[in-house]
């Protein structure tokens, strides 16, 4: 996979973001109950994790 | 991703959306649809802070590999033009030419790279061959002060080794160190897809929750 595929991919869940976006605006003045314990899956799922190594390692002299 | 929802909503998160709420104040617990886009946006941001910096390191990484295969290109090119150069200081080598060419190709490589780990790689080749003063963006060199290469006759494959195939040996690293950083963005954007999938599922369980509501008024 390219970075070009990964752009496009990117491009695809913002999509995704962007209708979840409408369907709750169409929703109203609504107040909805969620589980505490969704929001800390979401919470959890959208932590940032330790990266590898991006550097390039080692450039010889 | 969407044309899936269906499945794994039934497999289980409508379950975990418990239930809907007229539109007045519930008390804590309760949010409006607003409030909960707006909150998982900003759940959403540290990832994407993360994927933007790791998108633009590819592609510098990607730019910068580009640069060190032209280079080499150029200095393949210098060095083919000449079969066998005896250096001879005291200024009297006629074909030290073309190794300052090959020193002054180095350097404006050096001054112009992206990166300043591969600058100071490229000018430090460049140092092997001549008198380099300076630092990049800033290297120079006096065409009129001898090579810097002991007095002998070198061969097309032995300028190709100091010069070309170093180049080609700083690449290789950038290239190993993007493969790294192409396998951390690809994990994070399989982050991403994740979280993205539990929003898109939580609003479309809210919204079958809706559904349900509406369709039992007046039953």
């Amino acid at each position: 996979m390219n970075l070009e595929d990964l752009q496009a991919e990117l491009a695809r869940q913002d999509a995704a973001l962007e209708t979840a976006n409408t369907a709750l605006a169409a929703m109203g003045d609504v107040q909805i109950q969620i589980p505490e314990e969704l929001l800390t899956q979401l919470d959890d799922a959208c932590t940032p994790q330790t990266s590898v190594t991006t550097h390039h390692p080692g450039l010889r002299a | 991703m969407i044309n899936n929802q269906n499945n794994i909503i039934n497999g289980g998160a409508v379950n975990a959306v418990s239930q809907l709420a007229p539109p007045v104040d519930m008390g804590p617990g309760y949010l409006t649809p607003d409030a909960l886009m707006s909150y998982c946006a900003s759940r959403l941001r540290g990832l994407d802070d993360q994927i933007q910096s790791a998108f633009a390191k590819q592609k510098l990484a990607n730019d910068i590999s580009g640069d060190l295969s032209a280079l080499q290109q150029k200095l393949n090119t210098l060095i083919g033009g000449a079969s066998s150069l005896k250096v001879v200081h005291g200024g009297k080598a006629e074909n030290d030419a073309t190794i300052k060419d090959i020193a002054q190709t180095l350097l404006d490589a050096a001054n112009n790279s992206k990166d300043p780990s591969v600058a100071k790689a490229l000018a430090d080749k460049a140092r092997a061959l001549v008198s380099v003063t300076g630092s990049p963006p800033n290297c120079t060199f006096n065409r009129d002060q001898d090579v810097l290469l002991p007095e002998k006759e070198y061969t097309s494959a032995d300028l190709k080794s100091m010069t070309s195939d170093a180049v080609g040996e700083i690449q290789k690293d950038i290239n190993s160190g993007s493969e790294l950083s192409m396998i951390n963005l690809q994990s994070l954007m399989s982050q991403r897809q994740s979280s993205v999938q539990m929003v898109t599922n939580m609003v479309q369980s809210l919204g079958d929750q809706m559904n349900k509501i509406t369709s039992n008024i007046g039953h």
